[in-house]
């Protein structure tokens, strides 16, 4: 009969958990628990954020000082990122606003407070980035998959220019 | 051959059906990507009661007819990343043989994780998501684990005799 397994399968199945199997748990858990180690050790409080779309950056706040790219701006207040057809732009508000947006327009809403980065509201698919616990430490980002944004947060530096030379 | 046929789609009706299950209770634990994976419980007992060929052939139609219902085209890439990465693992776990029924679901459930965080790492661009590593492994024990032993039951259930 197909319907029956072969008994070398059912050998296989009716042995229950093995040795190995506890072998594997243990191992994932201890992994994970180091390599979560490791990320505590190395935690750094970050010192701005930047907000990417496709990679691209799009504005770069800073979570203590008050500036941002030359402007002054306060630290605390919410930032309206607007997405239409691959046309993004970045609002800032004082007070929380309602997103009043036209037909295909698509949105995601941070706020910053007190060096900590929240995913405020978005209207995208699966909500995850809503969902997603507040951030400030260096490396930590929340990601909006369907509307390829991410939010980023870092130390500040900048990474751009350390170059020792270039040859020609 | 069309008793296969028959059976084949009942397992693909399940997987479907479990994919809804899961679409209509959303767990969030803070961390994108953590789901209990019920589907990959079709997937784990064709591994066993069929074969490799069965098993990868009902896990891409699951997930291209799933991502056409609950979701969209780019979804389907995505999941289909992580599927793909945990069947090869499941495959080689399940030749093996030192593993069990829960070994085997446990190495699907972390390489799962394992692949859809490089992919969305090369989808966004960035390296950071790095940090969610290590809650996906102990996400993808857990339920892995969890999965692993009801389909050790459902193999062996079955397997009866209904005639």
């Amino acid at each position: 009969m197909e319907n029956q397994i072969s008994e070398k399968t059912k050998r296989d199945v009716i042995h229950g958990i093995k040795k190995a199997d506890i072998v594997l748990i243990v191992v994932c858990l201890v992994a994970a628990a180091l390599l979560g180690v490791f990320f505590v050790i190395h935690r750094e409080t970050g010192r701005q954020v930047r907000i990417l779309h496709d990679g691209i950056e799009l504005k770069k706040i800073d979570l203590y000082s008050a500036q941002t790219d030359s402007e002054i701006e306060p630290v605390a207040g919410y930032y309206l990122i607007t997405i239409r057809d691959d046309v993004v732009g970045v609002e800032y508000f004082r007070d929380k606003p309602e997103p009043k947006l036209p037909e295909g327009t698509s949105y995601n809403l941070i706020s910053v407070v007190n060096g900590t980065v929240v995913m405020e509201a978005a209207d995208c698919r699966d909500q995850i980035c809503v969902h997603h616990k507040p951030v400030s430490s260096k490396g930590e980002s929340i990601i909006c998959l369907p509307h390829r944004i991410v939010i980023e947060v870092d130390s500040g530096e900048n990474t751009d220019e350390p170059l020792d030379g270039v040859v020609r | 051959m069309t008793k296969k046929i028959a059976q084949l789609g009942l397992f693909l009706a399940l997987a479907l059906i479990l994919a809804y299950v899961e679409f209509l209770i959303p767990l969030s634990f803070g961390i994108p990507g953590i789901k209990l994976g019920l589907p990959n419980l079709i997937v784990v007992i064709l591994l066993y009661r069929n074969n490799t060929k069965e098993a990868l052939l009902i896990n891409i139609l699951r997930i291209v007819l799933s991502g056409f219902l609950f979701s969209n085209l780019y979804t389907i890439l995505y999941a289909l990343a992580g599927a793909l990465f945990s069947f090869i693992a499941m495959m080689i776990g399940r030749r093996m043989r030192c593993f069990s029924v829960i070994g085997v679901s446990v190495l699907g459930g972390v390489f799962h994780n394992i692949g859809q965080i490089i992919v969305a790492m090369i989808v966004v661009n960035t390296v950071y998501v790095g940090y969610y590593v290590p809650f996906l492994i102990v996400a993808g024990t857990v339920t892995g684990a969890l999965l692993g032993f009801v389909a050790m039951e459902l193999i062996l259930y079955l397997n009866r005799d209904t005639n």
